[in-house]
């Protein structure tokens, strides 16, 4: 009893943002989940320029093996590209792919979400059948649909993506706003004038975040091995290289050249990955209950 | 009730009623509805305070948030200082909520842990639009040292504070738009007893300096008895005793609010002696589908038959004492 | 004579690094009593009755001396799978909050069958039957349909009932209630009391209430434990407690309760208070805790703790106490 009292003499003003931030930096998974996510964004952000090779371009040999030929460091593909230079131009994509996708399923889940968490009723009902109806459609083959009716390009993918994986990211959302709404500082805000979109946007959303904010993590994670997946299937854009596009355009020579798949592969597993330990990282540093004293 | 008050009362309800309708459990079935209110008609003057006490479940709240405009009413009509506010919204909503405040009971859910508690005792300000930002900063310090915290608190997180000084930042928040009225719905309920006195001699000051007229939700008999002007008595969202406090509590003439009173633990000094069984029997019945009748006969030891054919009307028992009880002239 | 139903002696629980929870707390209650442990929060009452149950729960919590006797049996040096046997057949607890303590997913019933044959192997249908039996016991009228059903189809007064009916299942000496009646309603309160009353006089159980009430401490308790910052403050018999409070929190508790007043007040009066707030664990320094917060004290209260003292009986831990301790 005493232990869980407040600190009321605690004169430092510690914000639960502060707190959660340090709760992370002491969990080490989620410490090297965040170095193994900087060293990719940063592969992505100087990689091309430390390593301008054209990853369209034959170098070499088809199938050449690591270490074998020191202009492809990692080996060359089945018609002799270089695949270190695929690794490294295409972590761009992959990165955008899966920001996007998060990105517009964060945006629509939470748009729905909250609607249909604060307003309720009819509007709840709606919004609810229109999310099950999404839900019911089995992702990739809905994904595949879409792509294939426009040509496959990197934005018409991550859309893709996105338009397939938001509904689980609202009713997260309805499930927090249903959580937080009846709460007594929701009815003091609106006693003290607060309208419904200050209400949603600047008191419920803040404290309906981290839950939110694990689950985009994760939605990343998914939206990159989503990409993957569309282009294994030969479904990705093959004008841009892409992790999954080496993937995709190499598996046939998965025999003859375990290289040109397992590299890529590695990549897209240490982002995932990456992601992944950082999600679970954030879960905990948010979650009080978790947290050590 | 005719008689028109050359001041007009700081709340007024006619016939208030707050009905939520429940899901259906199936397609077929009717659809069921919770008289959470069911006509309530009370008067608050100017500078007293008036007290509605009940059990969880009497709607004792719910009339409370439907007065404050947080619950929309289903039937009825609210006066404040006179105006109908009933369907008010918008602009004209947010300038009546300048006048009327609410203090609520749970000061742990009651603050938003993610704001810095002097913004939140500021939010009234900013979102209704008084003053400038030098005077609201310097309003929201004073406002702090008046309910005895310090100015340099504002800048903590509500986690950081104790039961007892959460509701006193709560009482700042109410203050902050300077009302001249302030629901109070269970102000002290959550906190221990000794906090609860300090809490109370804080609200007894603030009424004096600030003229307020205050409308406190309880279900603790012993404060009730001790602060409230007129007092009446909510059970299954009817009222079905009202008066003042000395006529309530000295000649109690509902049997709901004789049992109420006397199953109120007694300190006495006398000690050694406990009371005797005396709690009256069962619990009140579902708000669904109440039998036709008044609501408290499947409970009242008094109960006679017509009891539970016909419901009842609150009429008027003595001057200003009024009851609804067939068993009571 | 017999050993009492629960004898807890110079009990310190520390958290560790910061302080003492519980500092040297001793008293005992004797079979077939009520004892009413009162104080506001943070006063360590609920983690004296935690300790009694040996469901500490933080490992950082740790019992650094004292000793716990639940009829004359060593709660600490027991086994863990004596602990476990105990609770329930020799001790039980309900807590404020009864939603909380019942599981969602299983009916009633399920749940006082699991209770009784925890203590007593027997048939299902055995244990059902007697499961209504003690559902009747605690006053809920119809046990056979409310047998079948689940926790949140209850009332909170009927969910204390049947916290109260699972605890006596194994027919424990020993009933600790936390709290038991600060969730409910005065009426359903009133019953409460009535039913755990009844059952005391009917099975001798005996009662170490927790309660921050003093109303309900009269109402109930034979004899008072009165906490503070961790410490036993005042201890005695409830009348004289009641009666003539020696330690100044004590009369502060018993002053600041808003009970029914058998005459009504002219307007709005200034209410006794007790200023102040219990401290933090890490600001607890030398001398008495109540100190800062006590119209009597002095210098010498602030430098020294007092003792409890006094004849056995009626204790209390007061510099400024006559009777007790002497400066």
């Amino acid at each position: 009893m005493t232990a869980d009292r407040p600190q009321a003499a605690a004169k430092k003003p510690s914000s639960p943002l502060r707190e959660a931030r340090a709760a992370f930096a002491r969990n080490k998974a989620g410490v090297l989940g965040l170095v193994l996510l900087t060293l990719v964004v940063a592969l992505a952000a100087i990689g091309p320029f430390v390593y301008p090779v054209d990853p369209f371009e034959i170098v070499s040999a088809p199938l050449t093996p690591p270490l074998h030929d020191a202009a492809v460091p990692l080996g060359s593909d089945y018609l002799g590209r270089d695949l270190l230079a695929g690794i490294v131009h295409g972590a761009r994509v992959t990165l955008f792919v899966g920001g996007a996708a998060a990105a517009m399923t964060v945006t629509i889940g939470i748009v729905i979400g909250a609607s249909a968490g604060y307003w309720g009723g009819r509007i709840d009902g709606l919004l609810m059948r229109l999310t099950e109806f999404f839900q019911v459609l089995p992702p990739l083959l809905f994904a595949m649909a879409l792509v294939t009716l426009f040509t496959p390009s990197i934005p018409i993918i991550a859309f893709a993506i996105g338009l397939v994986s938001w509904p689980a990211m609202a009713r997260l959302t309805r499930a927090e706003f249903l959580k937080i709404k009846p709460l007594g500082y929701v009815a003091a805000t609106r006693s003290g004038g607060g309208g419904d979109g200050y209400l949603i946007w600047r008191v419920i959303l803040p404290n309906a975040a981290p839950p939110l904010i694990v689950s985009a993590a994760l939605v990343v994670g998914m939206a990159i091995l989503f990409e993957a997946g569309l282009s294994f299937l030969g479904l990705g854009d093959p004008n841009v290289m892409s992790w999954g596009l080496i993937i995709g355009a190499n598996r046939e020579y998965i025999i003859d050249g375990w290289w040109t798949v397992t590299f890529p592969g590695f990549a897209v597993f240490v982002t995932v990955l990456g992601l992944s330990l950082i999600g679970d990282g954030l879960n905990d540093a948010f979650n009080p209950n978790l947290r050590e004293r | 009730m005719t008689a028109t008050p050359e001041t007009p009362a700081a709340i007024r309800t006619e016939e208030l009623e707050v009905r939520f309708p429940l899901r259906r459990r199936s397609p077929f079935a009717k659809p069921a509805v919770v008289h959470a209110v069911d006509g309530v008609s009370i008067t608050v003057r100017r500078g007293t305070t008036f007290g509605i006490v009940g059990e969880s479940g009497s709607g004792k709240t719910t009339t409370a948030l439907a007065i404050m405009r947080l619950q929309e009413a289903t039937g009825g009509r609210i006066w404040i200082d006179g105006e109908d506010i009933t369907e008010r919204d918008g602009p004209a909503l947010r300038e009546l909520r300048k006048r009327i405040q609410i203090i609520f009971q749970d000061p742990y859910s009651s603050l938003n842990p993610r704001r810095r508690v002097g913004a939140a005792v500021r939010e009234p300000l900013d979102l209704i639009g008084i003053g400038d930002a030098a005077w609201r900063d310097r309003h929201v310090a004073e406002l702090f040292e008046r309910v005895g915290l310090q100015p340099e608190h504002m800048s903590l997180f509500p986690h950081q504070f104790s039961g007892g000084q959460r509701q006193r930042i709560g009482i700042a928040r109410a203050l902050a738009t300077r009302p001249a009225i302030v629901v109070c719905d269970e102000p002290v309920s959550a906190l221990d007893v000794a906090i609860q006195a300090q809490i109370l001699n804080l609200m007894r000051e603030l009424k004096q300096e600030f003229g307020l007229t205050y409308l406190f939700i309880s279900h603790n008999l012993g404060i009730v008895q001790r602060i409230c002007d007129e007092v009446a008595v909510m059970y299954l969202g009817r009222v079905v005793e009202q008066a003042d406090r000395h006529t309530l509590f000295a000649r109690p003439q509902h049997p709901y609010t004789k049992a109420l009173i006397a199953a109120v633990p007694r300190v006495e000094p006398a000690g050694g002696t406990r009371s005797p069984v005396r709690s009256s029997a069962g619990e009140p019945p579902s708000p669904v589908d109440l039998p036709p009748g008044c609501r408290f006969a499947s409970r009242c030891p008094l109960a006679q038959p017509r009891c539970h054919a016909e419901a009842p009307v609150l009429r008027a028992h003595a001057p200003g004492h009024q009851v609804a009880c067939h068993l009571v002239d | 004579m017999a050993s009492p139903a629960l004898r807890v002696h110079d009990l310190t629980v520390e958290l560790g690094g910061v302080g003492r929870i519980l500092d040297g707390v001793s008293f005992e209650l004797p079979r077939g009593q009520t004892l009413g442990i009162v104080g506001e929060s943070g006063c360590g009452k609920s983690m004296t009755a935690l300790a009694v149950m040996q469901l500490m729960p933080s490992p950082a919590l740790r019992i650094t001396a004292g000793e716990i006797e639940v009829a004359g049996e060593s709660m600490l040096r027991a086994s863990e799978r004596r602990r476990r046997a105990m609770r329930g057949s020799e001790l039980a607890m309900i807590f404020q909050d009864p939603m909380t303590s019942l599981n969602p997913l299983y009916t009633v019933g399920d749940q006082i069958v699991e209770s009784i044959r925890k203590n007593e192997a027997m048939p299902r249908r055995r244990a059902m039957a007697r499961a209504g039996e003690l559902l009747g016991a605690v006053g809920i009228p119809d046990p056979e349909r409310h047998l079948r059903e689940y926790p949140h189809q209850l009332s909170g007064g009927k969910r204390q009932r049947v916290m109260i009916a699972m605890a006596l299942a194994g027919d424990p000496g020993l009933l600790i209630a936390d709290e038991p009646t600060t969730a409910l309603d005065v009426t359903v309160q009133a019953q409460i009391f009535d039913v755990l009353r009844a059952m005391q006089a009917r099975l001798g159980t005996a009662i170490m209430m927790i309660t921050h009430d003093m109303g309900a401490v009269a109402e109930m308790a034979d004899r008072v434990v009165v906490m503070y910052a961790g410490r036993v403050v005042e201890e005695g018999p409830v009348g004289d407690i009641l009666t003539a409070p020696r330690h100044p929190y004590t009369r502060g508790l018993i002053a600041c309760i808003p009970h029914m007043a058998d005459r009504t007040f002219d307007e709005w009066p200034e209410l006794p208070a007790i200023a102040g707030t219990v401290p933090e664990l890490a600001d607890r320094r030398h001398g008495c805790a109540f100190a800062p917060r006590c119209p009597l004290a002095d210098r010498h209260c602030a430098e020294a703790a007092p003792p409890l003292a006094g004849a056995p009986g009626w204790r209390s831990a007061c510099w400024k106490d006559p009777i007790g301790a002497r400066q």
